[in-house]
């Protein structure tokens, strides 16, 4: 039985208890008003010492608790998003490319690589397969002006 | 081949991938699965389905209850009558009566409050697989710092209420139908108060609690979400000084993403708000309708002249309102925070 149910079984009992030996006893006589007299003292006993003993413990930890767990939870579906974020740049940073690779008449693989900063964004790109230098060219010029990729990330394999 | 290869290759680019991050509803208890559709269609249609589920579901303990009820009546009754007989013993038939009814109440409100206790239980740990979820959901569409303190207020209330509920108001329940029978048993002021005394606390505990959430929630919808849309804004202003093609592909993505992640948490919103709805509404009827019967059966046995027994009876459904508004207080904190996640930034 938990502590409450005691306590609330204890004020249970004691009521009850007063209860009869008020009615034993009577109002209107001497005796009687005594005994209610008494009875109340021993009620108010029963109601307060256990409240008294009552040790409030720190409940910062249940606070903080919940505000980590929280902030964990929502730091998990973040990285979920940025995940997802992530897969999609890359995916659409390679479709750019290789969209520009085929108007040069270049059949290419590329592969994709963010920056880890807050907004990632494309910061090299690995390139594979024929293509003609002016192609080349035109494409390295593209990837560093629309891309923001720099000449020297640009790896061509 | 080329041309194939080109539109592929555009398809790539304009398409604008809508696959979300992985937000699923958590799996419902095996209880609820009978009430809930197969598949879900609107909403509207999909709660009806529980509540006919939950109704149909009923019907057994209905007649139950209308037993306990027609005894409770036959026992004043025939009180009414042996009064009638001897007009001397009027303060002991009282008090047989009294004892009887308590008698024949008692077992079925145990069988009501452990079911109270048990929904009480149940709704909170739905909630603890929920709540993670739509904590998920809503930092993917940006709300990190509004999910983090949704979440966290959401549990401490839900742990609070449950707390109290299991350790101190059941027990509290108990005492006020104990008080209640000595009260009118012995008709001792004194009882009365504390029984008094037991119900205002009661009602006043689980006013105020909902009452802070309210609270808590509005400011924290308001403070923590102006921060999620200030980081939001800022992001698109980044956005919008990038390299055109570049900015294009990261607004376009964040973009998919906010709108993935979105539909997916409203999809566990609406599932989640029918499983709890679902885990609630068989004990609140179930509850409910005994309230009721015993209101109506206390008001019928008042007709009799027998006071005590009836003013017992009208107890015993209060102490089935105690377990409502318990019950209640839980699925509404569990219902106001999924909507507020549903909702977003800004709730």
């Amino acid at each position: 039985m938990s502590r409450v149910a005691t306590y609330l079984l204890r004020i249970m009992v004691a009521s009850l208890l007063c209860a009869i030996i008020k009615h034993l006893a009577g109002d209107k006589t001497s005796v009687g008003k005594t005994v209610g007299w008494m009875c109340g003292l021993f009620l108010c006993f029963t109601l307060v010492s256990p409240l008294v003993t009552i040790k409030i413990q720190n409940l910062d930890w249940f606070w903080e608790d919940s505000i980590s767990q929280g902030e964990e939870y929502a730091q998990a579906g973040n990285l979920q998003a940025r995940e997802e974020l992530c897969s999609i740049i890359i995916s659409r940073s390679e479709a750019y490319i290789l969209d520009k690779a085929n108007s040069y008449g270049a059949n290419l693989t590329v592969e994709v690589t963010l920056d880890s900063a807050e907004l990632p964004t494309p910061k090299s790109v690995t390139i594979s397969g024929n293509i003609s230098p002016y192609g080349k060219r035109q494409l390295q010029n593209a990837i560093t002006q629309e891309l923001g990729i720099p000449l020297e990330e640009q790896i061509w394999t | 081949m080329r041309r194939v290869l080109i539109l592929i290759a555009l398809l790539f680019v304009f398409a604008i991938p809508v696959k979300a991050t992985e937000i699923s509803p958590p799996e419902p208890p095996e209880e609820t699965v009978e009430l809930l559709p197969a598949q879900q269609s609107s909403f509207g249609k999909d709660l009806w389905h529980v509540i006919k589920s939950a109704i149909e579901k009923m019907q057994p303990n209905l007649a139950e209850a209308g037993k306990v009820c027609l005894s409770l009546i036959a026992t004043v009754m025939m009180v009414s009558l042996l009064r009638g007989f001897s007009a001397n013993s009027g303060k002991i038939l009282e008090l047989v009566s009294v004892v009887a009814v308590a008698t024949i109440l008692i077992s079925g409100s145990q069988t009501m409050i452990s079911l109270g206790a048990q929904t009480v239980e149940e709704l909170s740990n739905y909630g603890k697989l929920l709540l993670p979820v739509m904590t998920a959901g809503l930092a993917a569409q940006g709300g990190i710092t509004s999910s983090a303190a949704l979440y966290a207020g959401t549990m401490i209330f839900d742990a609070v209420l449950c707390t109290a509920v299991t350790k101190v108001l059941i027990p509290m329940v108990w005492a006020f139908l104990g008080l209640s029978v000595a009260f009118h048993a012995a008709k001792e002021e004194l009882l009365g108060k504390i029984r008094d005394f037991i119900k205002w606390s009661m009602t006043w505990f689980l006013k105020i609690i909902l009452y802070v959430f309210t609270g808590y929630i509005t400011i924290t919808g308001v403070v923590s979400g102006t921060a999620d849309m200030a980081a939001l804004k800022a992001t698109k202003l980044t956005l919008s000084g990038m390299i055109p093609v570049v900015g294009g592909i990261l607004s376009d993505a964040s973009e998919a993403v906010i709108v993935g992640a979105g539909v997916m948490k409203s999809a566990v919103g609406v599932s989640g708000l029918l499983v709890v709805l679902a885990i609630w509404i068989s004990p609140f009827l179930q509850i409910g309708i005994q309230y009721l019967l015993l209101k109506a059966t206390g008001g019928l046995c008042g007709v009799f002249g027998i006071k005590g027994a009836s003013a017992v009876i009208e107890d015993f459904a209060k102490a089935m309102g105690f377990l409502l508004a318990m019950t209640g207080a839980v699925c509404f904190i569990l219902l106001i925070s999924v909507v507020c996640f549903m909702k977003g930034m800004g709730t």
